[in-house]
Formats: structure tokens, sequence, C-alpha cells
């Protein structure tokens, strides 16, 4: 058996939970998702990136530039409300999911 | 390793390697390029935070931005990711899976620039050959020589981009054509008349970059290293890319539906013999005269939707059908037949409109299918004079050459119609017959499209 692998909807919703709490930008959002699963999400840390593109273009994040000293700028993404609604609608399924799939695995 | 440094410094070298990286990454179109600066820069400040990191961690400069790379993905994962964002799913599958790039521009051995240079020249030719050929085909055969040229356009045009970003499917491909080409020229050279020489300029440009390609494997392999199996969908398509083209000359030979064929054509023939009046330009009135009235009726059921292309609605020059006739029993060597047209003359009408729809003589390149023992009495048919529901009738007057009692002819009649079918019947004194099809009188040329830089010589 393979380990159980995130898909991209799952991915997105991970990046949306992040960026609820705080505006974060690509290189912090890669790191707390390491830390925050143990590194059991350890994907590519370039992923994070299209996936961000994808929730800009999609209206669920708004990204915007801030200048750094002493290095590049960096691109922070904030919550819109679509994406506050987006997230509530996918962590409520996401729920019913883990719940059903724990009612079988668990027993 | 290198020494560490200090980490908030980086060197040229390091910078120049970073943004190498993320250009690789952005080649291929996945980024649409109003955002790929913008892109761009968000994954240089990550390679070099990361860097950074690593430095602290106790890396020398050079691994430490060789571990950000690597930890960021491959630039051919990425550029697909890329693509599924901004693109459509069909892009994405298609485009997006073959054309990310791998391998930085630095590191492409030079006969990757000759393989493109053999896609690029071809991709002309082919090009160039398809805006002559594609004016003059039928619509059906241009429509088929168009999407099996342009399939194949499509995927030279993607290997020649994908071949420059390291895909291996691309080197394979392009091997691939250089191999069709140099089969190619070998078969255009052994095809080649006795007499006639034919330089297979193309053959020989794909031999000279085989062998470069033989010599450079090892460092092509490496440029290549990096790229993705493109799957076997994907792979099944491109070999349908390059084999599809090369069916154009079969296609091209079926049957194209718009056209009109033998069946579409009637030819009644009807001969009259009789004595009477004849009046001779020259002489004037002769009475007493034999006479054979030799009627040709050709009714179309159909016509030819643009028989010679959308070119032929601007020239027509060339075009058109012909008919003629020989007599039969002339004993071959006598110099002139003992039968001639009364007044070198014939009526070429429309029956229904009573236009005139051809002429004495004809200029038409279909008048190469009758025999060459007809020529001297040929018609020509103007193009525009066969339409779906109309009748031409030919009418031909004949006088014997000599006053002395002239045996009557049996008389054979060909009509050719363009370049395509040719139907031929015999008529004696009071028949009416049918003309029926018959084969071409030479086979014709093997159709295989122009080989690519073939110049043959007479």
């Amino acid at each position: 058996m393979t380990a159980p692998r995130l898909d991209r909807g799952d991915y997105a919703l991970l990046l949306l939970s992040l960026v609820s709490e705080r505006e974060m930008y690509g290189y912090e959002l890669v790191a707390e998702l390491r830390d925050r699963s143990s590194a059991v999400i350890d994907l590519p840390e370039g992923t994070v990136y299209p996936a961000l593109r994808r929730l800009e273009r999609d209206r669920l994040v708004s990204g915007h530039w801030v200048d750094v000293s002493g290095g590049p700028r960096r691109r922070y993404y904030a919550l819109t409300m679509a994406g506050e609604r987006a997230l509530a609608d996918g962590r409520a399924a996401w729920r019913r999911f883990a719940a059903a799939a724990e009612g079988i695995l668990g027993r | 390793m290198t020494g560490q440094g200090d980490p908030s410094v980086i060197t040229p070298g390091s910078e120049a390697r970073l943004r190498a990286q993320v250009a690789t990454i952005l080649t291929g179109g996945a980024v649409p390029a109003h955002l790929r600066d913008d892109v761009a820069e968000e994954l240089y400040g990550h390679l070099v935070e990361r860097m950074r990191a690593h430095q602290i961690g106790g890396l020398s400069e050079t691994d430490a931005v060789e571990r950000a790379i690597a930890e960021l993905g491959t630039a051919d994962q990425l550029g697909r990711d890329f693509g599924r964002t901004y693109h459509s799913q069909l892009w994405a599958s298609t485009v997006g899976v073959l054309l990310p790039a791998v391998a930085p521009r630095d590191q492409r051995p030079a006969v990757v620039g000759w393989l493109r240079f053999t896609l690029g020249l071809v991709m002309l030719i082919a090009g160039i050959g398809l805006a002559f050929l594609l004016p003059q085909a039928t619509p059906v055969r241009a429509l088929i020589t168009l999407v099996a040229e342009a399939f194949g356009l499509w995927a030279i045009g993607l290997a020649l981009g994908a071949l420059a970003r390291g895909q291996r499917w691309a080197l394979l491909y392009a091997i691939a054509v250089c191999v069709g080409l140099l089969a190619w020229g070998v078969e255009s050279v052994l095809a080649t008349p006795s007499g006639s020489i034919t330089i297979p300029l193309g053959a020989i440009l794909a031999a000279g970059v085989l062998l470069a390609v033989y010599a450079a494997w090892d460092r092509l392999k490496a440029f290549v290293a990096g790229s993705a199996p493109i799957g076997r969908k994907m792979g099944a398509v491109l070999l349908l890319s390059l084999m599809i083209p090369a069916t154009v000359p079969v296609l091209a030979a079926l049957p194209d539906p718009t056209q009109a064929g033998p069946d579409d054509l009637a030819v009644r023939l009807s001969m009259r013999c009789d004595r009477g009046d004849v009046v001779f330009d020259g002489t004037g009135n002769v009475s007493d005269v034999q006479r054979v009235t030799l009627v040709a009726d050709m009714s179309w059921q159909r016509s030819d939707l643009l028989p010679n292309g959308v070119a032929g609605l601007f020239n027509s020059s060339g075009f058109g059908d012909s008919a003629g006739f020989r007599l039969l029993d002339e004993t071959p060597d006598l110099a002139l037949p003992t039968w001639l047209l009364a007044n070198g003359d014939v009526s070429v009408v429309d029956l229904a409109t009573g236009e005139q729809a051809g002429w004495f003589g004809s200029t038409a390149s279909s008048v190469a299918l009758l025999p060459e023992t007809i020529g001297s009495f040929t018609i020509g048919i103007a193009p525009t004079a066969v339409r779906g529901g109309h009748t031409i009738r030919a009418t031909w007057l004949l006088t014997p050459v000599s006053d002395a009692g002239a045996a009557w002819p049996r008389i054979e009649v060909a009509y050719a119609h363009l370049d395509r079918f040719l139907l031929e019947g015999t008529v004696s004194c009071g028949e009416t017959t049918t003309a029926h099809p018959v084969p071409l009188p030479t086979p014709p040329s093997r159709q295989m499209p122009a080989n690519p830089f073939g110049i043959p010589y007479p």
C-alpha cells in the first residue's frame, strides 16, 4: 500500500488555512507546512507557488509585495472574503470525509 | 565545498545560477508573459532565502545553491504545475507536458543547434510547399492535406522549442525526422530514372547531423537527462504526427467526393451518313457529297466543386476538358486520313442555353489523355461550360478527301475530363452508342511529394 497523498484541492485547503491565520509568503508557508505536519507533508518546495497563483487567480487569496532590507522582496498572501467562504466549506467537507474515513479505519 | 562565506552576501556566480534556474522553469510559456517577471522574482526570492538557510546550517555557498535548487523541485514539474495554473486542461496536458524546460541554455551541445536547424528547414519547406499546393487542391484533398500537414508542423514546431529546453522526446523526434529525411533522399535517388540525377540535399544534411548526433551522444543524453517521460498517449500522438503527413500522398489519391467521376458523365455518340449539299469555305456549295455527321452529347449529372482549387477561380489557363475522334480502319501509313472536317470547324454548344461551350482545338492539359491519333480533330470544352444538368453537344461534319466513293468510316471518340478520367466509344453509320470509361493511356506518375531539397536534373 502506498501512503495517502494530498491532491491539489487538499493542498490548496491547507494553504488557505495557513493564510487565514495571518499573511504569509511562499517560503514561510513551505516552512509552516513542514513544521506543523512534522514533515509528513513535504512536497517539493516550488509546488507552493503554482498553488498560490491558482488561489490568487481564483480570487481566494490576494498577493502583494513587501520590500525586505538586504534581500529580495517577498510576496505576501492574504485570505479574501471568497477565500474565507471556500475555506469554511472546505473544512466542513474535509471533516466529514475524515470522520467517515476514521469511522472505517478507526475500528 | 568552497567555504561557508557570509550568508547575507550572494556572489554574482550564485545569483546567476539561481536566476538561470528560475529562467529554466519559466521557459516554455507556462506562465503568461505579463506575469513572468513577477513569478520569477518570487521564485528567486525563495531560492535566495533557502540558500541562506542552508549556509547558516553549515553548507558552502555552492552547495547551498544546489541544495536550494534541488528542494524547489524539478524545472520540468514546476513548469507543468504553472502550465496547469494558467492554461486550459488541454494545453496543460499537451503543450504543457511537451515544452517545459529542463536544461539551462549554456549546457546545450552544439549539435542541438543543427538538429533544430534541420527541423526548422523541414518546417519552412513544408510550409512553402503547403502554400503552393493548397490553393490548387480540390476541397476535400485540400482539407486532408491541411489537417495532416498542420498536425506535422505543430509537432515539429513544438519539437523545435522543446529541444532547446532539453526535452528527451524532442531529441528523439528530431532524430526521427533526420532518419526520415535520409530515407526519403535515398528513396528519391533510387527512384530517379536512368539518365537523370537527383541530388538529395536534405538527406545529405540529415546524414551529417545524424553523424554529429552519434559523436555527441553522451553530451546529448546528459542534456536531456532531466526531462520526465511524456507518457504513452502523448508519445502515440507524436508518432502519428510523424506518420500522418507522410500518408498525405496516399490520402490525396483517394477519390474526392466533391469531384465528379465517370459515373456523373454520359457521353452519347451518334453518326449519320448520307449524301447532300455541303457549303465549303473556299469553293462554296457542292452537291451530292458524301457526308458524315458525328454528334457527341456530353451530359453531366453534376460538376466538380472547385476542380482546380481556389487557384482555379483566378486562373483557368490550361484547364478544361478535351474531346476528339479518330477514324478506325485507316491504313496506318497514309499521310492523310480519307475523311476530313468539311470546313475545319466544329460546333460545340450547350443544348440548354445555346451558348458556345467550346472550340476547335484544345490547349488544355487534358488533351494529353487522348490517343495521339485523335489529335487533329480535338475540341476543347470551356471549364465553365461543364455544369450539372447540362448537355454539351459537339458536332463534326466530315467529307471524304477524294471524290471517288469513299468507304463509310467507323469512328472512335474519346472524352477526357481534366487529367482525371477518359471515356471512349466507337460508332458507325446510323448507330447511337455510349462511351465508357477506359484506363488512362499512361499510368499516372507516382504521386510522391517533392523531396525536400531534392533537385532533379533532366
